[in-house]
């Protein structure tokens, strides 16, 4: 109770920014900031393009359409010659198929000409680049490779291949050996 | 006796011999995974009848995978990169290897 009813020249030495009496200064105005931003309108929500996925193609439905072999499997030659499939030649949409090659080379095993073969570049060319097979399969050089048919059923020369994409050697004898009956 | 059980045999492994070729096609690669830890994910298959019918050989022979099985180091890592599978599997010439498309290349 004391402290209220002391002499002013005490109040403002005891505190600070109490002016003696007869020197207040105006109190500054106080300004405050804002207690919340002020109110903006929201963006509108950006047009969200919906991406259907792609419809698939039914391609067991495309194989199941394609011409058979007599084992069952796909006939592939006669899918892609009588136009069933069109495989494409590229990736690029512009790219262009390589010249096929018409040659066929005969093969003639020693001391068996019944089983004679003739290996058609054609239908192979049709499909394949020449580097798929040469020279890191079969090289340049006719006669050169120790083909045998024991080697083509454990994988090696034609059963790169045929066996595993193409046609098995074991039950397609008369596709290569022409000689033989069908 | 012997020979009625040799002749069941027979039924039976013809039989097991239709029923496992019913689903896969020739040529279809089932992939070894070299990598441990990931053993709950169905190694891929690749169906080799699916491309064919799309593309002829030599566009992916010899320059994306060579022709010998196991040589080619294939990982999902190189895919998204852009290698192997994903030089086509980019959501551009055919689907991307996404988290949604897994079930489409590894399956039992």
């Amino acid at each position: 109770m004391s402290a209220c009813t002391a002499p002013p020249q005490l109040v403002s030495i005891l505190f600070e920014k109490v002016p003696p009496p007869g020197q207040e200064v105006p109190p500054e105005p106080v300004v405050r900031q804002p207690r919340r931003p002020p109110y903006q309108a929201p963006k509108p929500p950006p047009i969200v393009e919906m991406q259907e996925e792609a419809p698939r193609t039914d391609w067991a439905a495309l194989l199941a359409q394609l011409p058979k072999e007599t084992g069952g499997g796909t006939d592939w030659v006669r899918a892609l010659n009588e136009k069933f499939i069109e495989p494409k030649p590229g990736l690029d949409p512009k790219a262009e198929d390589e010249p096929m090659l018409d040659l066929d080379v005969e093969l003639i095993p020693k001391g068996a000409p019944d089983f004679k073969v003739a290996y058609p570049h054609k239908i192979h060319t049709q499909i394949l680049a020449c580097t798929n097979c040469h020279p890191a399969i079969f090289q340049m050089e006719k006669g050169a490779d120790p083909i045998t048919m024991e080697k083509i059923f454990a994988g090696e020369y034609c059963g790169r291949c045929h066996g595993k994409v193409a046609f098995d050697a074991v039950t397609g004898c008369p596709r290569c050996h022409l000689a033989m009956p069908k | 006796m012997t020979r009625k059980a040799l002749r069941l045999a027979l039924i039976v492994m013809v039989t097991l011999v239709l029923i496992r070729n019913v689903d896969a096609e020739p040529g279809d690669i089932k992939f070894t995974r070299k990598e441990a830890g990931t053993e709950d994910i169905a190694p891929a298959i690749f169906p080799h009848w699916v491309h064919r019918l799309q593309f002829k050989c030599h566009v992916c022979h010899d320059a994306i995978f060579v022709m010998k099985a196991g040589v080619n180091p294939i990982t999902m890592d190189a895919i998204e990169k852009g290698t192997y599978c994903g030089v086509c599997h980019n959501g551009k010439t055919a689907f991307q290897a996404t988290f949604e498309a897994c079930t489409r290349c590894h399956r039992e």
